[in-house]
């Protein structure tokens, strides 16, 4: 709810690559291309003014929502493809990187779920790069707004040069996630149900859209990538998807906020309805997209139902009861990490009852559209 | 599928109250016109059901039309739920009273209908702003204020915009003067509608009649003196101060000036004006 329309990195016109193919990583390298990413990195590298082995280069993926191994996940990052990121970087003489992670709410059903564990089950091999828990080095930094201040993670803070590598995915939330919603993850308390969302004691009265927009603000992604290589729909496609979905697609930009409101309107979903994007246009203001690659919106693809979204808008009010959704819908996990005792057979029910009523939440996109533009 | 960004569109709530009310108000007038039809049906054969069936029928109307614009519409939109409300109790009493349980159901199902519409109605306002010092309402007065003060064709700064620097302005300034700023918001919103013998919120009214108010307001003596000064303060300092508004209208901040590029800016330290303390004798 700001009213700085002139972010440095936000407020500018973009360009937005989405681009499509067979071969994952010959789709990636071409995406890297044409956005210009290695260019963006050394004229911001040359800008520091820094020697190049003393430039430090963050990565935020999505892994904390990984719940199981998956060799193709429609629900975290591809590791290979954050580590071929990396690869590239380091071809061109970068030599300090950061894969940067917190825990999150799925600590509420599960245990043992550090950084580390979980990113090796995903497949982080953490070979020439480090892994880090940004809730483990901690400064504190005035966000403004509602949060004021607060601890912020240092790897991420202190980066030279800061990348989200989102998912492609739905979210009962805000309709769906991408780069901007990514880096909320580096928000360092674990239970964000608490910190970030709904009212609180002491007067606090945050939801995670400002949390999203202030965490951003202050420490913005230079660069964003979207990994739609294999993509997750439904009502629950921000955690998991039995059925995911082929999209073989790669977004790029290097303005986040740009590419996030392309990554709707490949859902056929008006971006402006999502939480984030609109508390973006009100702080930073409208802007000029060009968009590269084909913009005709997933097929086969459900997105969550907006009775869903405001559902849960209302219900994130109460913590206990978000926290019970939390866990309800929480439904598989890797041996490694087991489930939290109490209640196991209650909620197995529930979890039952939620694959259920999937369908009924879900609208699919309507391949008739796919070419109509907006009145 | 290609979307133009609106930076103040209805969001997904108000999207979706416009909807449900639309939905709801078929159904309203459909039970005023059944209940009509069949009085006996619901125990209202006399003037006490005549009135509930007028405002079940009314109200559905209302939040037809309400629902149809849930900005612009505002005013009508709120009043439709306020008669909703009352023609919820309404039924619940008259069912009871006569035992009569269609009416009992009819009541139950528009409060039902009353509350969920209020609270998305209150959770699409809250996703949009969530004030720092303005309550709710005050901010939509601040609003609507700042959009009749800001009396131009041409303006750099959105009405809602100088009502987020003015609630955040507030937000950080500690002076008592807060208190009294509160209070004008309240005269503002209650009572100086009468003054254009319109007795209805201000923050309900057209910008017109708005514009109508302030010129009293500004033309009025004794306390309303007062309001006209905090009204000008409330919307054109935050209004003037914008970094956009002051680039519009040629203001060079002083630190971008010509002349004082080049020379020595740092503070200067003066020495502390104070005596040095006697050293204390150790006995």
């Amino acid at each position: 709810m700001g009213s700085s329309l002139s972010h440095p990195v936000y407020s500018r016109d973009a360009t937005v690559y989405v681009i499509s193919g067979t071969e994952k990583f010959e789709t990636f390298h071409r995406a890297v291309e044409q956005s210009g990413f290695i260019n963006h990195v050394l004229d911001r590298w040359r800008a520091t003014g820094k020697p190049q082995a003393e430039f430090r280069i963050a990565i935020k993926p999505n892994i904390m929502t990984a719940s199981k191994h998956e060799e193709n996940s429609p629900v975290y990052t591809d590791p290979a493809l954050v580590e071929d990121l990396i690869r590239l970087l380091r071809a061109e003489g970068f030599s300090r990187f950061t894969v940067v992670e917190t825990q999150n709410v799925y600590n509420y059903s599960y245990t043992g779920r550090t950084v580390q564990a979980v990113a090796e089950m995903c497949g982080y091999s953490g070979d020439g790069y480090d892994i880090v828990d940004l809730n483990d080095d901690t400064v504190p930094l005035d966000y403004g707004g509602m949060l004021g201040v607060h601890p912020a993670g240092r790897a991420w803070l202190e980066a030279d040069y800061r990348i989200s590598f989102a998912k492609n995915k739905t979210h009962w939330q805000c309709f769906y996630t991408a780069s901007l919603k990514c880096v909320y993850g580096c928000l360092p308390m674990w239970d964000k149900m608490k910190v970030y969302h709904g009212r609180g004691r002491g007067g606090r009265n945050i939801e995670f859209f400002h949390a999203t927009a202030l965490i951003n603000e202050k420490m913005p992604a230079h660069f964003g990538f979207m990994d739609a290589w294999i993509s997750g729909d439904g009502l629950t496609g921000h955690v998991r998807d039995p059925y995911p979905n082929e999209t073989h697609t790669i977004f790029a930009s290097e303005n986040c906020f740009a590419l996030d409101w392309v990554a709707g309107e490949k859902m056929q979903i008006d971006p402006g309805q999502n939480y984030v994007l609109q508390e973006a246009m009100h702080r930073w203001g409208t802007i000029h997209i060009t968009r590269v690659g084909n913009m005709t919106p997933w097929y086969p693809w459900d997105n969550v139902r907006p009775i869903v979204v405001i559902g849960f808008n209302v219900i994130e009010e109460f913590y206990w009861f978000g926290r019970f959704m939390s866990r309800a819908a929480a439904t598989e996990s890797d041996p490694r990490f087991p489930q939290v005792g109490r209640y196991q057979g209650f909620f197995k029910v529930m979890q039952a009852i939620v694959r259920l009523l999937e369908g009924l939440l879900t609208r699919a996109t309507d391949p008739k559209k796919t070419r109509r533009l907006p009145v | 599928m290609i979307v133009p960004m609106r930076r103040f569109d209805l969001n997904v709530t108000e999207t979706f109250l416009a909807d449900l009310g639309n939905g709801v108000a078929v159904l309203l007038m459909i039970l005023g016109v059944g209940v009509a039809l069949k009085p006996s049906w619901f125990e209202a054969h006399d003037f006490w059901g005549g009135l509930l069936t007028c405002a079940t029928f009314g109200s559905g109307l209302l939040l037809g039309l309400g629902s149809g614009g849930i900005r612009q519409n505002r005013a009508v939109l709120d009043m439709s739920l306020r008669i909703m409300a009352l023609a919820a109790l309404g039924w619940l009493a008259l069912g009871i009273w006569r035992g009569a349980w269609l009416s009992i159901v009819a009541g139950v199902l528009i409060g039902m209908f009353a509350a969920a519409c209020w609270i998305l109605r209150r959770e699409g306002t809250r996703s949009r702003f969530i004030p720092r010092y303005f309550t709710m309402r005050q901010f939509e007065t601040m609003i609507q204020i700042a959009d009749a003060m800001l009396d131009a064709d041409d303006l750099k700064l959105s009405p809602i915009d100088v009502a987020i620097r003015t609630d955040h302005l507030l937000a950080e300034v500690d002076s008592p003067v807060k208190d009294d700023i509160k209070q004008v918001m309240f005269l503002i919103e209650w009572l100086t509608p009468f003054l254009v013998l319109r007795p209805y919120p201000f923050s309900d009214l057209g910008t017109h009649e708005r514009r109508r108010i302030i010129r009293k307001v500004i033309w009025s003596r004794g306390l309303f003196r007062d309001v006209s000064r905090t009204l000008k303060l409330l919307s054109t300092f935050t209004y003037y101060t914008a970094p956009d508004v002051r680039t519009d209208l040629g203001y060079v901040d002083f630190d971008d000036r010509e002349r004082t590029q080049g020379i020595d800016q740092s503070l200067h330290a003066y020495p502390v004006p104070s005596v040095p303390a006697e050293p204390e004798e150790v006995p």
